[in-house]
């Protein structure tokens, strides 16, 4: 840093001294390819001429404000008025206090801009915009008269000269209340309209720019000015002194003039805004003390202004603090009423008001400074003000745009408002009148946005309990308030039931997902009656949580569900394809591959016909297909097919979206099965990668991934990481789907696998006993799970040394998995049945011994 | 006041070190006092009051005499660092109970022609002039001997002892990396 600073003070010491046009050469031969030392250098050399005076009077010894008054030179006339004295120094120039020389004595106010200032462009857009804003005739707008040039060709304008004190300042010291403030306010608002109809925007208002008369009228100065000084293609030198000056309180200016883009009468309104807003909470809306103007930008950009009602209310509340307490007190009095009550006189309409004045986009605004003031109008005489409608909308994309939501939040947010969208249209199609469509459409929109608010007001992505457990508990904050709003809306409830419930299965909430599923299939049956397409789809999303958590009776739901839907002659492709696809997702889930094999042929059969090249459904058909060839035990064309799919779904997606994860696993699990360790391992990681990427380290989906990586694992000899994946696994599992998931008695056996095979045989041999009575109450005897603890206790007991006791296990359970037809396992065991058999019979003949077994192995 | 702070002053001219410990708490107090009775006349309009509180103190010290030259800068060189502290912690407080904030009383943007006259911009320099320090103290101090004391070059380039061609160098560079900072583009 300091080596790089110091070369950076040498060249530019250097480039300065010599003319500007030897300096690039210069740097060519200096920098000697450095382009950021370079760019460094010649930034420097610009802000040294773009510097102006910056800087350059002191702050102590010659304060400009000290000799500006009173006695400073001044020229004794401008054209045909004779100043009288110099009231101030402004950025553009000085400023005199004149009077015409004729029988009138009318006193002006002269505005000489500065020598440095002046421009053949400046003339120019002077002239230009004179005529204009000398049209400006308006009671609370100051008149500019005339202008002209001084004698050293100095432009000037001549403008009424007022009498009064800032508007802020007024209504402070006159103590007017909330009424009275909104009154003059309404009359600034009077102003500005005018003058938009003019097509003269102000630019710069501010409460210094608007006076109030001892007759408390107010008076806007300066109209237009902004705009001649500084015009959209104005070089960059020209008054940055006075800009940099202005910019550096910006507390005014709109979002769009801090960013330099184009200037519109909803700038005006929005320095509106920030007006009302000081004028009734005696505080900006942003503090940009300290504040780089890099981050007052992106302030205006990224933050919403808090309402003005909480800041009065917070002001009055800390009273731990003596400073605000003196603050909220003074400002109520200032106002004329007690704190709580100004808070509460603000609440509601008045902070929708400022709030809407205050959008970041302009289009978003008042589109007018009218329809500001007749909405304040409206609040004072009691009526339901424009600024409320559609503020839940917009709050709610303004929190979307602030918070980079976390993937699942953006999910759930994203099915949700296509929901909103589909559902509004959906219903607002069954109804005939026009504006009543419209209005209901609106207060529909309304309700659920309000909803989504209240939803993901409490789902805080950023909150310590990380994104999965916010968006339950936000789903369930959300349930009240559902039943509440929605109470007579039963067929939005079952949508947005629905809605939610896919998205928790999408998140792997299956508890979740499953009560507010069988809760839209319930409305929706009531509403509907069976078979109706809503129904169904209900129906297929139900029927695949209820395979995810091993209940019974998915299957048979999937399968009615599709054949109503496939039997309805106005179902839609994409419907169609929805409910086979969830179909051949149920039955592979609970691993009924048999019956899902002709179903998955036919989605992807169906996908790749339909007329609009559905992608997306045939990623998910293909997907199937290759499970169900996983599932038939047919490892070669899975993988295959598995690559067919990430393909796709690389394609659609991009490379780390997750649904590659479980493609990704699955292609291990093929390849591994096809004793392909070495390809499966990185797939196994790759799918851990994508699964902690976007669902962070213990979500549930990681668990079945884990388990797969410690078999490869443990293959290649890693005992210790093999068992601590395993442990991972079990943990994250049993958490998400409860202890007596038969995944989780699944995940026992590994660990009690890998523990035998540390030499924990015994102690092992004893818990698997009672794991057996325990899980066959739980699953029935019959469960291939269950019936694994046989095969597993057989291992412990051959490691112990008791071969005779062992073999009875293993032989039954051999015989179940041929029976179930379940070749990998079948195979895996058989394998151990020969070790057995040459340890019990040495030198016998496996062959002779078990020719069924042997048959059975072969043919797998 | 006068005659200590003098006689520290040259004390310390002298070669004596502490002298200048002993300095800086009697200047620094003397500042704060007719700060504060400065600001208890006149509540309102505080910012314009604020350079003209500073000025009248500094023109007190300015007219410090038996000082050498030397002395002299010297002394002015630690004004300004009072200056700056003053001023800074002035525009802290005014900022934390401002209620509007409304400077100018012409109405016609004299705000504008009073350097630094809200504690915003005050506070933004001081900060950027930290930020300044970080990389270079010297440009940082330039900066402060000149704004804050008002100190010409001369003088600048005798408290630092660099030549004062120097000084000029080195004031815009400082300048410029300081606007460069603070600049924001302005309104089309």
């Amino acid at each position: 840093m300091t080596s790089d600073w110091s070369r950076l003070r040498q060249l530019f010491e250097q480039s300065i001294e010599l003319e500007p046009g030897e300096r690039a050469e210069f740097l060519d031969s200096a920098c000697a390819g450095d382009g950021e030392l370079r760019a460094a250098v010649e930034q420097l050399i610009d802000a040294d001429l773009a510097a102006g005076e910056f800087l350059d009077d002191p702050i102590v010894g010659r304060p400009p404000a000290l000799s500006a008054s009173g006695d400073a030179e001044h020229p004794a006339t401008l054209g045909p008025y004779r100043v009288v004295r110099k009231l101030g120094q402004g950025g553009m120039g000085e400023v005199y206090l004149a009077v015409r020389d004729d029988p009138f004595q009318r006193r002006v106010v002269v505005k000489v801009v500065r020598k440095d200032l002046e421009s053949p462009d400046l003339l120019r857009r002077l002239h230009a915009e004179r005529q204009i804003l000398a049209g400006l005739d308006h009671p609370h707008i100051a008149h500019l008269y005339d202008g002209g040039t001084t004698d050293d060709q100095r432009p000037y304008f001549v403008m009424e000269y007022v009498e009064g004190v800032p508007i802020v300042r007024y209504c402070d010291e006159n103590r007017l209340s909330v009424e009275e403030r909104i009154g003059l306010f309404r009359k600034v608002c009077g102003a500005v309209q005018y003058a938009h109809q003019n097509l003269v925007v102000h630019r710069d208002l501010k409460p210094s720019n608007i006076l109030v008369t001892a007759e408390g009228e107010p008076k806007l100065l300066d109209f237009g000015i902004a705009k001649v000084l500084h015009p959209v293609a104005a070089p960059a030198q020209v008054d940055v002194t006075a800009t940099w000056q202005r910019m550096l309180t910006p507390q005014y200016a709109s979002p769009e003039q801090v960013r330099g883009n184009l200037v519109t009468t909803a700038s005006d309104i929005y320095s509106l805004g920030v007006l009302l807003f000081e004028l009734l909470t005696g505080r900006y809306p942003f503090s940009f003390a300290r504040r780089s103007p890099q981050e007052i930008e992106r302030i205006l950009t990224e933050e919403e202004p808090p309402r003005p009602s909480a800041v009065v209310l917070t002001d009055s509340e800390s009273s731990g603090s003596p400073g605000t307490t003196t603050l909220a007190t003074e400002l109520a009095r200032a106002r004329g009423t007690p704190p709580r009550e100004l808070g509460r006189r603000l609440a509601g309409d008045l902070d929708s008001i400022v709030l809407k004045a205050l959008r970041s986009a302009p289009h978003r605004r008042y589109p007018s400074a009218e329809s500001m003031a007749a909405d304040l109008e409206r609040f004072q005489e009691g009526l339901p003000v424009t600024a409320r409608r559609g503020t839940a909308t917009y709050r709610l994309s303004r929190f979307l745009s602030r918070h980079r939501v976390a993937a699942s939040m953006t999910a759930l947010v994203a099915s949700l408002l296509i929901f909103v969208a589909v559902t509004s249209f959906r219903q607002s199609q069954r109804l005939a009148e026009e504006r009543d469509r419209a209005l209901l459409e609106q207060s529909r929109k309304d309700t659920v946005m309000a909803l989504l608010l209240d939803v993901l007001s409490v789902a805080d992505p950023y909150s310590e309990e990380g994104a999965k457990l916010t968006v339950r508990e936000a789903l369930e904050a959300s349930r009240q308030p559902m039943q509440r709003r929605l109470k007579d809306e039963p067929a939005l409830r079952a949508e947005l039931l629905h809605t939610t419930g896919v998205v928790l299965r999408n998140l792997g909430l299956w508890n979740d997902a499953k009560t507010d599923l069988e809760e839209a299939v319930r409305l929706r049956r009531s509403l509907h009656g069976e078979g109706h397409l809503d129904v169904t789809a209900s129906e297929s999303a139900l029927a695949r949580v209820m395979a995810e958590l091993g209940e019974d009776g998915a299957s048979e739901l999937a399968l009615n569900a599709y054949e109503a839907v496939a039997a309805d002659p106005q179902a839609t492709t994409s419907q169609r394809l929805d409910a086979i696809n969830s179909l051949v997702s149920t039955y592979c889930i609970v691993g009924d591959h048999q019956s899902a094999a002709p179903f998955s042929e036919q989605a992807v059969d169906l996908a790749q016909r339909a007329s609009d090249r559905n992608l997306d459904a045939l990623a998910v058909a293909l997907y199937n297909r290759a499970s169900v060839f996983l599932k038939s035990g047919d490892h070669a064309r899975a993988a295959e097919a598995y690559r067919q799919t990430l393909a796709l779904e690389e394609q659609l997606r991009g490379n780390d979206h997750l649904s590659l994860a479980t493609t990704w696993n699955n292609l291990g699990s093929s390849l591994r099965r096809l004793g392909d360790d070495q390809g499966a391992e990185p797939a196994f990681r790759r799918a851990l990668e994508i699964l902690s990427l976007h669902l962070g380290d213990d979500h549930h989906r990681l668990a079945g991934v884990m388990n797969n990586l410690a078999g490869v694992v443990a293959r290649r000899g890693e005992h210790g990481e093999a068992v601590e994946l395993l442990r991972n696994a079990r943990s994250i599992f049993a958490s998400q789907v409860g202890g007596h998931h038969p995944n989780v008695l699944f995940l026992d056996l590994k660990i009690a696998q890998s523990r035998i095979a540390d030499g924990e045989a015994a102690e092992v041999e004893a818990e698997l006993r009672t794991m057996k009575s325990i899980w066959a109450e739980r699953l029935g005897e019959t469960h291939r799970n269950v019936l694994r603890i046989g095969r597993v206790r057989a291992e412990a007991l051959m490691n112990l040394g008791h071969d005779h006791a062992a073999e009875p296990l293993l032989a039954g359970y051999i015989e179940a998995m041929r029976e179930a037809g379940r070749t990998a396992e079948l195979d895996d065991a058989t394998e151990l049945m020969i070790v057995l058999f040459e340890r019990l019979h040495p030198g016998g003949d496996f062959e002779v011994a078990h020719p069924r077994r042997v048959a059975a192995a072969e043919s797998s | 006041m006068t005659a200590d702070v003098t006689d520290l002053l040259q004390s310390w001219g002298r070669g004596d070190a502490a002298a200048l410990e002993k300095v800086i708490p009697l200047v620094y107090e003397r500042l704060c006092t007719l700060a504060s009775g400065f600001l208890s006349q006149e509540r309102k309009n505080h910012t314009l009051q604020t350079a003209a509180l500073v000025n009248e103190a500094y023109l007190r010290m300015q007219q410090l005499e038996h000082v050498s030259w030397n002395d002299r800068a010297h002394f002015f060189a630690l004004s300004a660092r009072f200056m700056r502290r003053i001023l800074i912690d002035h525009g802290r407080r005014v900022r934390s109970d401002k209620r509007g904030g409304d400077a100018p009383m012409v109405g016609i943007e004299m705000a504008e022609g009073v350097a630094f006259g809200r504690p915003e911009e005050l506070l933004a320099l001081d900060q950027a002039l930290r930020d300044l320090a970080e990389h270079d103290r010297e440009l940082a101090q330039i900066v402060e001997l000149r704004y804050f004391g008002g100190l010409s070059r001369e003088e600048i380039a005798t408290v630092l002892g660099i030549g004062s061609a120097t000084v000029t160098r080195r004031w815009r560079l400082a300048r410029a990396w300081l606007f460069q900072q603070l600049k924001v583009d302005g309104p089309t």
